[in-house]
């Protein structure tokens, strides 16, 4: 249990006192309040709780729970800024020393850096049998050592790890000592399975800058896996990921995703799994550098390392031997069993005109050539292995270029489920973008008419929360019209004060015929017209819409709460009228 | 301009006023607007039983909702109003119901009740079947700044200014009698007959739609 009195937020009435059983909970609302606590080994297994974005300029602040951290540190969606770990000289570096059965989630390391030797991370320095879930990180790594991760620097044996819906973006840098540094990469540099273990990267994505000086073993996600179950099967998978860093080493073993696939499993199965990942960064190596791959290597026939409906995009660079569009080497000593299943390389982007630079997997490595078709990759769903690709709750397309992840949430408190499965393959507003991957843009199911809606406003705005309600809940009806699919209600926060957005909403299943846009305020009890307002009917996906168009100033007189305060507050509807004016002429 | 209009007949009240000329208006932007008056077709009387009895189907008053008949008179001092209220509803065809009588108006009974928080509409004649001018004959001429009062059953009496008047197309005219101003919380619409009158069909081109602020 924790010994520091840390502040206890209004909205978690919690702490070390009211626990009765089950671990202490401690409630963190400063970044010194962080590094204190984390220097004490009895709040180890606690579950801590940051109630506040934490600004770590000017604290002293050395990796916590250099002991190992074993208990649940949720960020509730705060961040940590600022973050500066100086420990060039120790092992086991990152926000977090070393974690052993812990859980971190819902946090983002917004910026800072973290520097250290062998295992260095952004967030943890040795991790085991750890989840972390939900979690960004911006943080610079540098180390001279081994084991170098944006996120993580070593995942060892035993136990599961998973590591699912992750974004990193900081640099990460390697210069190399007296031995050289190697397994480098944007989020986890090594990972060791040995029987049992297994280790998951599942939803994440590397955008930041690698650099490995004379490092091999380097990768976009992971520099190496080594798995090396020889009593029970042991595995490593990374789904659903991707990597647009630039990687580049003067080493070898060199790979977009991954560096080195090692099984060397002995009487029992070794998994190393890639399905549905692709890279579009460039990947600079001297020998084994491939676009997913640097290179394969399983010593029991038994072991499986496969690749599964996935592609390379990005420039492989080879600059001695051995370069290839999905894999820069199979080792041929012995003979490794590579399979690749429906995967693809875009052989003018990576520059390659081979699926592997040494010895070619079995199955389906197809070359694309993306002179002729360019949009093969990009904003496509329908193309192989785009087409076995989730684009409803995982993926989403991107006008003009290529697929990126949809996060957790978009801030609007619709289910990515729902707004997944939204017409038009989830992108409702037809904007090339799924609305689940959208802050400014929420579809969901319209409680009135249980047809679609969606709200669509400026990219600078962030939708809050959405609904629709029938005009019979409002205090009183409107006099002269109806309202078929009901009354959106919704808030949107656009930061600036007094700012301009342009709303549009699409309103599936409803005829277009006789249409306006009013709104209602239920501070009056009045309904009135938009003035400005547009309405057009449109095809999208296949489905009929009608989408009406107007703008609202934060504090004017269509924002609810009359207050320039960067939140818009707008319950509109599409009306039609259904009471004509009176014959208030008598003669005939 | 004016045309000669026959000498008013049928039952009014005394207060009536004639008041021939072009109707020039203020809005309450400060726009200035002429209405296409209602004089600019003369139409002999027609025998008021003929004219009765075309207008009959669509005068039928609605029942009055529960509660909703504490509508008196309504008290317009700068055009002469002073006219008895009924509550009216729809007829068959969805159009809002016209007083019967010319010289009474109707409150549309699926608007708030005056003096209540929200929109409250208030629908008269501008004429009747032999041409007589009807309750709201003069309501063209109402400008920005007049006072409107609403006796109620109750003894409450619910003061309004007039904040604007608008003559738009009868087609238009549902968006504009419909709608309360997002600044003010208690709002009386008028509404009558105006524009050109179409023989043919019997119907005021336009509607003249005043909007009034309670006090």
């Amino acid at each position: 249990m924790a010994a520091l009195a840390l502040v206890l937020a209004p909205i978690l009435p919690i702490g070390p006192q009211a626990q009765a059983t089950g671990p202490a909970v401690d409630n963190v609302a400063t970044c010194a309040d962080l590094a204190t606590l984390g220097t004490n080994p009895s709040a180890a297994g606690d579950t801590i709780n940051l109630i506040a974005d934490l600004d770590c300029t000017g604290v002293g602040f050395t990796a916590i729970f250099s002991g190992g951290f074993t208990g649940t540190f949720d960020g509730h969606d705060h961040s940590i800024s600022h973050l500066t770990i100086n420990q060039p000289g120790n092992y086991d570096v990152g926000l977090f020393s070393n974690t052993n059965g812990a859980t971190i989630q819902n946090l983002n390391l917004v910026s800072g850096s973290v520097a250290g030797s062998n295992a260095a991370g952004g967030l943890i320095g040795l991790a085991q049998n750890t989840t972390v879930k939900h979690v960004t990180s911006a943080v610079n790594v540098s180390s001279a050592g081994d084991q170098v991760g944006g996120l993580i620097g070593l995942v060892q044996s035993p136990g599961t790890t998973l590591i699912q819906d992750v974004a990193v973006t900081g640099d990460v840098t390697d210069p190399g000592g007296l031995f050289g540094g190697g397994y480098v990469a944007g989020l986890v540099g090594l990972v060791i399975a040995d029987s049992g273990d297994a280790a998951t990267l599942q939803r994440v994505s590397y955008a930041g800058s690698l650099s490995a000086n004379s490092g091999s073993r380097v990768g976009g996600l992971m520099g190496a896996a080594f798995v090396t179950g020889n009593s029970a099967a042991a595995a490593v998978t990374i789904a659903d990921s991707y990597n647009a860093g630039t990687v580049t080493t003067s080493d070898n073993e060199v790979g977009g995703i991954l560096g080195s696939a090692i099984a060397i499993g002995s009487g029992v199965t070794s998994i190393i799994d890639l399905s549905r990942v692709y890279n579009r960064g460039a990947v600079i190596g001297t020998d084994g550098v491939g676009g997913l791959f640097g290179i394969a290597n399983s010593t029991h026939s038994g072991d499986a390392i496969s690749i599964t409906d996935s592609f390379s995009a990005g420039a492989v660079t080879a600059t001695v031997a051995n370069g290839g569009g999905l894999v820069g080497a199979n080792s041929a000593d012995p003979p490794t069993i590579l399979s690749t299943t429906n995967d693809f390389y875009d052989g003018p982007a990576t520059g390659q005109s081979v699926c592997a630079g040494l010895l070619a997997p079995t199955g389906s490595c197809t070359r694309i050539d993306t002179g002729s078709q360019p949009s093969y990759f990009k904003a496509n769903r329908t193309n192989p292995p785009l087409n076995n690709w989730d684009f409803s709750t995982i993926w989403t397309t991107n006008p003009g270029t290529y697929p990126t992840l949809i996060p957790v949430s978009d801030g609007d408190g619709i289910a990515l489920a729902e707004e997944g499965t939204a017409p038009n393959l989830g992108d409702a507003n037809n904007d090339g973008i799924n609305d689940a991957a959208e802050a400014n843009v929420t579809s969901f199911v319209d409680a009135v008419d249980g047809h679609y809606v969606a709200v669509a406003l400026d990219p600078a705005c962030s939708n809050g929360t959405v609904s629709t309600a029938p005009e019979s809940s409002n205090a009183v009806a409107d006099a002269g019209y109806d309202y078929p699919a009901g009354l959106v209600s919704y808030t949107s926060n656009c930061a600036t004060p007094g700012f301009t957005a342009t709303v549009s909403l699409y309103f599936y299943g409803v005829s277009s015929a006789n249409l306006v846009v009013r709104k209602y305020n239920p501070a009056i009890h009045g309904y009135s017209a938009i003035p400005g307002a547009s309405l057009s009917s449109a095809t999208i996906g296949g489905q009929p819409a009608v989408k009406a168009t107007y703008q609202i100033t934060d504090g004017g007189a269509l924002d609810e709460d009359g207050t320039a305060n960067g939140v818009i507050v707008d319950p509109v509807g599409l009306a039609r009228n259904v009471v004509g004016a009176p014959n208030t002429g008598g003669r005939f | 301009m004016s045309l000669a209009r026959p000498t008013p007949v049928g039952a009014f009240n005394g207060w009536w006023r004639y008041r021939a000329g072009g109707l020039a208006m203020v809005a309450a932007g400060g726009v200035v607007f002429a209405l296409a008056n209602h004089y600019a077709v003369y139409r002999p009387a027609a025998p008021a039983a003929a004219s009765r009895s075309a207008s009959a189907a669509q005068a039928q008053p609605a029942a009055p909702s529960p509660g909703a008949a504490r509508v008196g008179r309504i008290t317009i001092p700068a055009i002469g109003v002073q006219a008895v209220m009924h509550p009216l509803g729809l007829d068959a065809s969805g159009q809002m119901v016209a007083p019967a009588d010319i010289s009474t108006v109707g409150w549309y009974d699926r608007s708030v009740e005056p003096g209540a928080l929200g929109l409250s509409i208030v629908d008269g004649h501008v004429d009747g079947p032999a041409g007589q001018p009807g309750a709201f004959f003069h309501l063209a001429q109402l400008k920005p700044g007049d006072g409107i009062t609403i006796a109620r059953t109750d003894g409450v009496a619910v003061h309004y200014r007039v904040m604007s008047l608008q003559s738009l197309p009868v087609a238009q005219a549902p968006g504009a009698l419909f709608s309360q101003d997002p600044k003010v919380a208690r709002q009386l619409n008028l509404i009558t007959c105006g524009g050109l009158y179409d023989g043919k069909t019997g119907q005021y081109a336009d509607r003249v739609i005043v909007s009034a602020v309670q006090l």
